[in-house]
C-alpha cells in the first residue's frame, strides 16, 4: 500500500513500549493493592489499575490484537468492580488478577510476534467470568441497569464488538440518553441516532483495525453497507516467532528526556558554527595562494599567522565539542534501572509465597543511570540473585523468630554511581553462606580435597563453580540450572565484576559493578603483521617482551612459565592467518585473564593505550571469531577490536593453544 | 487556513492514530497531552479550534478536563473518545459541554465526519 497511513512496524514498536510499562504498573499496582486487603482498598490505587487495563485494552483494540484487548477487558470489569466496591477486594480476587496480568503479558508478547501464545487464557476467561458472575448480576440490580447495557460491556469483550451495528447502536444509545436528559424527544434522529437496537441501515465502516483498510477509505466517503466481518491476520505480526528474527522484527526504542536531545542539538550547533570557521580559513588560504604578488612578498609570515591561530583556536574547539558530544550521545543512552528494578517486587513476592517465607524487598538508586543496553542484560542476573536471596538466603519465619529476627526478612536492592562505574548490591539479612555446607558440598564434588587449607573467602568462591549447588532439596525456585557461575559469567561479559560477602547468621550481599557504558572503552592497540588490533584493556592484566629461549612446547602449542604459573600462548598472526615472520630471539605478550586463567597473546609490537569508540561488524560480515567489532583512530585507520573470550574459545576448540591445568585458586 | 487540533490521551498508540488521520487530511496537530491537567495547560497555551479528549485518564479525567476547558472558554469545541459501555460518561461529558464524541476503535471516515460536523 503505498498510500500508508501508518507504518505498522513503528505503532507496534510504541504498543510494545506501552504496553510494558502499563503491565509493569499494573504489577506494582497488584502489589500494593495485595497489601491492602487487610489495611484497607486506596482507591488511587484500583483507578490507576483500571486506567492501566483501559488504556491496554484500547491501545491493542486499534491494532487488532483482539485476544489482548478482550482480556484486559475482562480484567478491566474486574477492576471496575472492585472500584465501585461491588466486590470486596479479597486476596483470591488479587491473585486472579494477577494470573489474569501474566496471561495478559504473554498475550501482548505473542501479539507483537515475540512469544508464542500462552496456553490456558480460554480456561482462566471461563474462570474469570465465573468469578464475576455473581458480582455483576447484583451491580445491575442494584443500578437498576438493564439487559441491553450490558450487552455493550460483553460485545465490547468480544470480537462481535467489531461489528458496526453494535457501535451504531451504542452511539444510538448515547444520543436517546441525550435526548432523554435534555428533556425532549430526539425529534430529527440523525444519521447516527436511530431508535436503539432496531436493525441499523447505513452502518458505518467496518471498524476492522483500520491500518489495513484505511488507505482505502477516501475521506468522508459514503461508507459501504454491512460487510461480513472478519478479523484479517495483521499483516506485520506474526502471531508465530520465527526463530532468530524473533526480537529484530521490532525495533528498539528508547525514551530520552528532551533536554538531553536539546544540549545534543547545541553541540550540534556548535560544529556548524565551527565549520564555517574552518572554510573561512581554507577560503583565506587558496586567495593568498594564488594572489602570487602578495605571497612572493616578504610578509607572509605576518599573514599565515593569524590564520594559523585561528585554525588551532577551531582545532581546539572541535576537540572541546567532539568530547563534548560524545558524553552527551552517551547521556542519551542512559536509562534509569528502576526499568529492570520494577519488575522485582513481584518476582520476590512470587517466590516468597511459593516457599512459605516473609520477605521484604527495599529498593533505592532506582534512578541511577546506565546504559540500556546493560539494562537489557543485567535483569536477568539480578533475577537469579534475588531467587537465590530468598529461597537460600532469608530463613523461614519460624527459624527467623527462634534466633531473636524479626519474622520477615528484608532484602535491600540498592544501585549507585561510583566513578566511571554503576554498582548494584543485593543484600539479604539471611542466614548467610553456611561455609561448612559449602566445603563439605565442594569435597564431595570434588572441587577440594579434604585437607585443603582454603580461606573462608575462597571457600565462598566456590558457589561460583559450574555446577555448585548447595540446596539439599533442588527447590523449583533456585538450585536447579542456571546456578551463580552463569551469573558470573553473564556479569563479565558485560565487562563487570562479581562479588559476594558473607556473615553466617547476619546475612549475604553480593555486589555486581558494571561499566556506564559498553560503547567506549579504554584499549591496548597492537601491531600484528601489518595490521592493528585492539584489545579491551580491563581483560589485560599486562605486557611483557619475552626472549624466545624461556618459551617451551607443550603438544605442540606454546607455552611460558610467569610467576610459577604456566601460560599458554596464542600467536594472534597465525591465529588469524596474517602470515609475517617469527621473530628467531623474543616475542611481545600481552597476558590476558579469562575467568581466573591467563593467556598470552602474542603480538609484534605494542602502539600504547588510547580511549575507542566500538562500532559494531555489519551483517554483511557476520560473526567472526575472535573479533567483537572495529574502532576508528584518530589518523582516520581502522583496527579490530579483539574479543579475548571468543578468541581464547576458538583457539581451544581449533587446537591452536596447548591444554594447559590451571594450577592454584 | 487549517485547523489547530489539540489531542488529548493517556495513550501513545491512541495519540499517533488520530494524529496520523488528522495531519493526512489537512489538520494541523498542535499539540497532545497525557492527561486532563496537561489538557488544561495546552488549552490555555495553545488556543486550538478543536480537542478531542479521551475520557479516562491519570491525574485528571476528561470530563474534569471538559468542565475547566469549557469553564475559562464557554466556546471550546471538545470531541471525546469514547469505548462502548461508557454511556453514561459520554452523556455526562456532553453535558458538561463537549460537542460530540467518537467511538473507538476509531474509524477514520466517523472521525473526520464527526469533526467536520462539529467544526461547521
Amino acid at each position: 500500500m503505498s498510500d500508508e497511513l501508518f507504518n505498522r512496524e513503528e505503532f507496534i514498536s510504541y504498543f510494545r513500549d506501552e504496553a510494558e510499562e502499563l503491565l509493569q504498573q499494573i504489577d506494582g499496582d497488584l502489589l500494593k493493592l495485595e497489601e491492602s486487603v487487610s489495611a484497607g482498598l486506596d482507591p488511587e490505587i484500583i483507578n490507576s489499575l483500571f486506567r492501566a487495563l483501559h488504556t491496554v485494552k484500547g491501545s491493542s483494540g486499534m491494532l487488532g490484537f483482539t485476544d489482548v484487548q478482550s482480556l484486559a477487558h475482562k480484567l478491566e470489569n474486574l477492576a471496575d468492580l472492585l472500584r465501585k466496591e461491588r466486590m470486596p477486594l479479597s486476596e483470591s480476587s488479587v491473585d486472579i488478577l494477577f494470573t489474569g496480568r501474566d496471561l495478559l503479558t504473554g498475550l501482548v508478547q505473542a501479539a507483537i510476534g515475540e512469544e508464542v501464545a500462552p496456553t490456558g487464557v480460554d480456561e482462566y476467561i471461563r474462570k474469570l467470568d465465573q468469578f464475576t458472575s455473581i458480582y455483576e448480576e447484583t451491580s445491575h440490580v442494584i443500578e437498576g441497569r438493564t439487559g441491553p447495557e450490558l450487552h455493550f460491556e460483553e460485545a465490547a469483550a468480544h470480537e462481535e464488538q467489531a461489528s458496526p451495528s453494535d457501535v451504531a447502536a451504542f452511539e444510538a444509545e448515547v444520543e436517546r440518553l441525550l435526548a432523554q436528559a435534555q428533556g425532549k424527544k430526539p425529534d430529527e434522529p440523525s444519521a447516527a441516532a436511530p431508535p436503539a437496537f432496531a436493525p441499523v441501515e447505513p452502518a458505518p465502516a467496518p471498524p476492522e483495525p483500520f491500518i489495513q483498510d484505511l488507505p482505502a477509505q477516501p475521506v468522508g466517503a459514503v461508507t459501504p453497507p454491512i460487510q461480513p466481518v472478519t478479523k484479517p491476520a495483521p499483516a506485520g505480526a506474526p502471531k508465530q516467532p520465527n526463530g532468530d528474527q524473533k526480537r529484530s522484527s521490532i525495533h528498539q526504542t528508547i525514551r530520552v528526556d528532551i533536554e538531553r536531545l536539546d544540549a545534543l542539538l547545541n553541540l550540534v550547533g556548535e560544529l556548524v558554527i565551527n565549520r564555517t570557521r574552518i572554510s573561512d580559513i581554507a577560503n583565506t588560504l587558496e586567495r593568498l595562494m594564488s594572489d602570487k604578488v602578495n605571497a612572493a612578498g616578504g610578509s607572509s609570515q605576518a599573514i599565515i599567522a593569524p590564520l594559523a591561530k585561528d585554525l588551532a583556536d577551531s582545532a581546539a574547539l572541535l576537540a572541546r565539542t567532539t568530547n563534548e558530544i560524545q558524553e552527551s550521545i552517551m547521556k542519551v543512552r542512559m536509562v534509569p534501572i528502576g526499568q529492570v528494578f520494577d519488575r522485582f517486587p513481584r518476582l520476590v513476592r512470587d517466590v516468597a509465597k511459593a516457599r512459605g517465607k516473609e520477605v521484604q524487598l527495599v529498593i533505592s538508586g532506582a534512578e541511577t543511570d546506565l546504559d540500556k543496553t546493560i539494562v537489557d542484560e543485567v535483569g536477568e542476573p539480578l533475577m537469579h540473585l534475588l531467587r537465590n536471596n530468598v529461597d537460600h538466603g532469608i530463613e523461614p519465619p519460624d527459624e527467623r523468630e527462634r534466633m531473636g529476627k524479626p519474622r520477615a526478612g528484608t532484602i535491600t536492592l540498592n544501585a549507585y554511581h561510583e566513578g566511571n562505574q554503576i554498582i548494584i548490591e543485593v543484600a539479604d539479612d539471611g542466614a548467610g553462606i553456611n561455609i561448612e555446607k559449602v566445603r563439605a558440598r565442594g569435597i564431595k564434588q570434588g572441587l577440594i580435597s579434604a585437607d585443603d587449607r582454603l580461606s573462608d573467602r575462597e571457600i565462598v568462591d566456590l558457589i561460583f563453580t559450574p555446577g555448585f549447588s548447595t540446596a539439599e532439596v533442588v527447590s523449583d525456585v533456585s538450585g536447579r540450572g542456571v546456578g551463580m557461575d552463569v551469573v558470573k559469567r553473564n556479569i563479565t561479559r558485560l565487562k563487570g565484576v562479581f562479588d559476594v560477602e558473607s556473615i553466617t547468621g547476619q546475612g549475604t550481599r553480593f555486589t555486581i559493578k558494571l561499566p556506564l557504558t559498553l560503547a567506549i572503552i579504554q584499549a591496548l592497540l597492537v601491531r600484528v603483521v601489518d595490521e592493528l588490533y585492539a584489545i579491551p584493556l580491563d581483560s589485560v592484566i599486562e605486557s611483557q617482551r619475552v626472549e624466545m629461549v624461556d618459551l617451551r612446547t607443550v603438544h605442540g602449542n606454546e607455552v611460558i612459565t610467569l610467576r610459577g604459573q604456566v601460560v599458554p600462548l596464542v600467536r594472534i598472526s597465525e591465529f588469524f592467518e596474517l602470515g609475517g615472520e617469527r621473530d628467531p630471539d623474543k616475542v611481545m605478550i600481552v597476558i590476558v585473564g579469562l575467568q581466573g586463567r591467563q593467556v598470552g597473546l602474542v603480538v609484534d609490537s605494542f602502539e600504547g593505550e588510547q580511549e575507542i569508540v566500538i562500532k559494531p561488524l555489519s551483517d554483511v560480515v557476520g560473526r567472526i571469531p575472535g573479533i567483537s567489532g572495529a574502532t576508528i583512530l584518530g589518523n582516520g585507520s581502522i583496527s579490530l577490536i579483539i574479543d579475548v573470550h571468543s578468541l581464547v574459545n576458538e583457539a581451544r576448540v581449533s587446537g591452536k593453544i596447548a591444554r594447559v591445568e590451571f594450577s592454584g585458586v | 487556513m487549517s485547523k489547530r487540533v489539540l489531542i488529548v490521551d493517556d495513550a501513545v498508540v491512541m495519540r499517533m492514530m488520530i494524529k496520523g488521520i488528522l495531519s493526512k487530511n489537512g489538520f494541523e496537530v498542535v499539540g497532545e497531552a497525557q492527561n486532563g491537567v496537561e489538557a488544561v495547560e495546552k488549552y490555555k497555551q495553545l488556543q486550538p479550534d478543536l480537542v478531542t479528549m479521551d475520557m479516562v485518564m491519570p491525574e485528571m479525567d476528561g470530563i474534569t478536563a471538559v468542565k475547566q476547558i469549557v469553564a475559562s472558554d464557554p466556546n471550546a469545541k471538545i470531541i471525546m473518545c469514547t469505548s462502548m459501555g461508557q454511556q453514561a460518561l459520554v452523556v455526562e461529558a456532553i453535558q458538561a459541554g463537549a460537542k460530540s464524541f467518537i467511538t473507538k476503535p476509531f474509524q477514520p471516515p466517523k472521525i473526520l465526519e464527526t469533526i467536520q460536523k462539529v467544526l461547521s
